[in-house]
């Protein structure tokens, strides 16, 4: 069943009750709120998201509830618990489903080390994809969300899940996260896709999600080689150009965007190497996103090679 | 800038490499330190992996062959390759 096949009196009870057991890519997160907004936003976000059988396996138990107190009555809060526990502080209740949208995202970064988990967007085109890693604020989630719009499939615009066995991609597509003015630069460019309303004065500025195209959804399933390895930077008035970026200077950006890297130890370094071994790297600098779209759109793929280790 | 002694590849843990061209990343295994290194450097790493104890007249010989450097500059410049790897904790003097 999906989620959009629940009326929101089912979706609203059961959010309450015992939980909606979202597939999102490989992870199963059981959600429990009894908040409205959650039930609301995930209606009209998640629509095109299976909703597993109740009480099946599921890899994260996450609830987004109010905490208890008097103060609920003059400032409401809420909480994001996990395993009913609270990794966070609270946060204003009108942030509850930010909230619960960085909290999977926090659940999948600390938990899931089967994978080398990188901080970036990744997309695809043709059957190879396009790895964006970059910290906050460089410009990677509105170039991820302007190249899905036009219509390359969104794998994450946030964690770039790499297998450790053969080095592909594995999709987890799901709202790509817009802050401040990319929010309208990016709805200008897809009137008829599906945003949230911005929920403002976060951490992150005022903040918005856009509903993931339903074709990335249906394909969470199938796993992609990485093609190419592109830092990206916002630079206002700057002419888009791509620039050819050593490999092993991109090998050091990514293992520092990378969440578990020194965790996987010497299996990190020879799964980030064969990545790095199979794609081209560059820089990409831009101020006008159908500029730097054109270039990436332009882009041919390396063919498949062998890592170098030594 | 080092000068005297014999060096070896600090002892007891193993080093993995990725190269491209000119770059080389380095992983220790001990530390869980990765590195970005130059080919002058890896050179003198590799050599010194192979040779298991080498001095600096020993270093230097190959590093002023590679670079086209007179010998007393390319002394100095092993010598200061040598205090930058043992920083990185990828070299050592050898205790003998």
């Amino acid at each position: 069943m999906r989620v959009g096949e629940l009326s929101p009196a089912q979706l609203q009870g059961r959010l309450a009750a015992e939980g909606i057991d979202l597939r999102t890519g490989g992870f199963v997160c059981r959600i429990r709120s009894p908040l409205d907004v959650v039930a609301e936003n995930l209606s009209l976000l998640y629509a095109d998201f299976v909703c597993e059988e109740p009480r099946g396996f599921a890899d994260f138990h996450v609830a987004i509830t109010p905490p208890r107190g008097l103060r609920r009555w003059w400032r409401p809060q809420v909480l994001f618990r996990f395993d009913d526990r609270v990794p966070f502080k609270p946060l204003p209740a009108g942030q509850a489903f930010p909230m619960m949208e960085w909290g999977l995202n926090w659940c999948i970064s600390n938990h899931a080390h089967r994978y080398l988990i990188l901080h970036a967007g990744v997309v695809e085109r043709a059957g190879v994809a396009l790895v964006l890693p970059a910290p906050p604020g460089s410009g990677k989630s509105t170039l991820t969300a302007a190249l899905v719009v036009h219509g390359w499939r969104l794998l994450s615009d946030e964690l770039g899940l790499v297998d450790p066995v053969d080095g592909r991609l594995h999709p987890l597509a799901r709202p790509v996260n817009l802050k401040n003015n990319s929010i309208g630069v990016i709805r200008e460019r897809a009137p008829d896709t599906v945003f949230s309303a911005p929920f403002h004065d976060t951490s992150k500025g005022t903040v918005a999600l856009m509903r993931p195209p339903s074709d990335s959804v249906k394909r969470s399933g199938e796993v992609v080689r990485p093609a190419w390895v592109i830092s990206v930077r916002y630079e206002p008035g700057a002419a888009a150009r791509l620039s050819p970026v050593g490999k092993g200077k991109m090998f050091m950006r990514v293992a520092d965007c990378a969440f578990n890297y020194s965790l996987l130890g010497p299996d990190g370094f020879g799964i980030l190497g064969a990545m790095i071994d199979a794609c081209d790297c560059y820089d990409l600098h831009y101020s006008r996103l159908d500029e730097a779209i054109a270039m990436l759109d332009a882009l041919e793929p390396p063919s498949p090679t062998g890592p170098t280790a030594g | 800038m080092k000068r005297s002694g014999s060096w070896r590849v600090n002892a007891g843990f193993d080093l993995l490499w990725h190269s491209w061209g000119d770059e080389h990343v380095v992983y220790h295994c001990g530390s869980g330190d990765t590195h970005l290194l130059d080919a002058a450097a890896t050179g003198l790493l590799r050599y010194l992996r192979e040779a298991r104890v080498a001095t600096m007249d020993d270093l230097s010989l190959p590093v002023a062959a590679a670079l086209g450097m007179p010998a007393d500059e390319a002394l100095e410049y092993t010598g200061n390759l040598l205090e930058e790897l043992e920083r990185l904790s990828l070299v050592e003097p050898n205790p003998r």
